[in-house]
């Protein structure tokens, strides 16, 4: 469908039109009040040879984001259950030789607390 | 059935007869029981056996462990670890920290492991906190009932 943007264009279709009708119908007056109520509602749009000013605001330019500046992290980076396939599989390899827990205080007799030792560590840290 | 967080310093325990041992020892052992732990914990447990058989010099003077020693320790911890269910460091964790420090004042470790515990809690309401670090356990009863903190090492 065109979409008629100067008097010109308007005035091309529609006086052949207009043409028309006075041969065959006789009905002039009827398109030309039709042409007025056109250009009264939509003037400025159809007619739009006016002077348009620009704006005066100078919008900053905005700098379009280089290709290379965009850094998207692995996985391994923020994925909190990247590696726990490996290191279920390392425990279950270590876990074959646990000696029992008899044994682990046996050979554990003569050192000092394990928790001593975190905590006071946990006290240092910071 | 009953629930527990295991915070390292009671964890620790297993591996050394001493105070408290006993208690944290019949909670592992009993198959009824629900074990949970922060994944963290393996950095602190791993940091302490480290500093037995390689780095004595960090935790004063104590006689290196041999890597047969170390080797067990580690193993019969992977072992331990296998039966229990691990608590991945989220986010919401790290936001938890933020909560308790509105109120009261912990370091970075002992601040991660009580938030942990406190999101547990919102999803296991009978949950226990079993921890032998007295910091924690002061703080974590700004949190919770006194009840729902053990301190293993009261219980011999």
């Amino acid at each position: 469908m065109p979409v008629y943007q100067t008097a010109e264009a308007i005035r091309e279709i529609i006086i052949p039109t207009i043409e028309l009708d006075r041969k065959y119908t006789g009905e002039i007056s009827r398109r030309e009040n039709l042409m007025d109520k056109v250009k009264e509602k939509w003037g400025d749009l159809l007619y739009p040879n006016i002077e348009i000013i620009p704006p005066t605001v100078e919008y900053p330019k905005v700098q379009p984001i280089k290709e290379e500046e965009i850094l998207i992290l692995p996985e391994r980076l923020t994925n909190p259950h990247y590696g726990s396939a490996e290191l279920e599989q390392n425990l279950k390899e270590i876990a074959k030789k646990a000696p029992g827990i008899e044994k682990i205080w046996e050979i554990t007799k003569d050192l000092p607390s394990l928790t001593k030792i975190l905590l006071e560590e946990r006290e240092q840290d910071e | 059935m009953a629930n527990y967080y295991l915070e390292t310093s009671a964890f620790l325990k297993r591996y050394k007869q001493e105070k408290g041992s006993a208690f944290v020892n019949q909670i592992i052992e009993d198959s009824s029981s629900v074990i949970l732990y922060l994944n963290l914990t393996l950095v602190e447990v791993n940091r302490v056996l480290f500093c037995l058989y390689k780095y004595p010099q960090a935790i004063g003077e104590v006689q290196p462990i041999s890597k047969d020693v170390f080797d067990s320790l580690i193993a019969q911890f992977g072992d331990d670890l296998l039966k229990m269910k691990k608590i991945v460091l989220t986010e919401e964790i790290i936001k938890e920290t933020r909560e308790i420090l509105e109120k009261r004042y912990l370091k970075s470790l002992d601040l991660l492991h009580l938030a942990t515990f406190l999101i547990v809690k919102k999803e296991f309401l009978d949950v226990k906190l079993i921890s032998a670090d007295r910091n924690i356990i002061e703080v974590a009863k700004t949190f919770v009932p006194e009840n729902d903190i053990i301190n293993p090492e009261t219980y011999e």
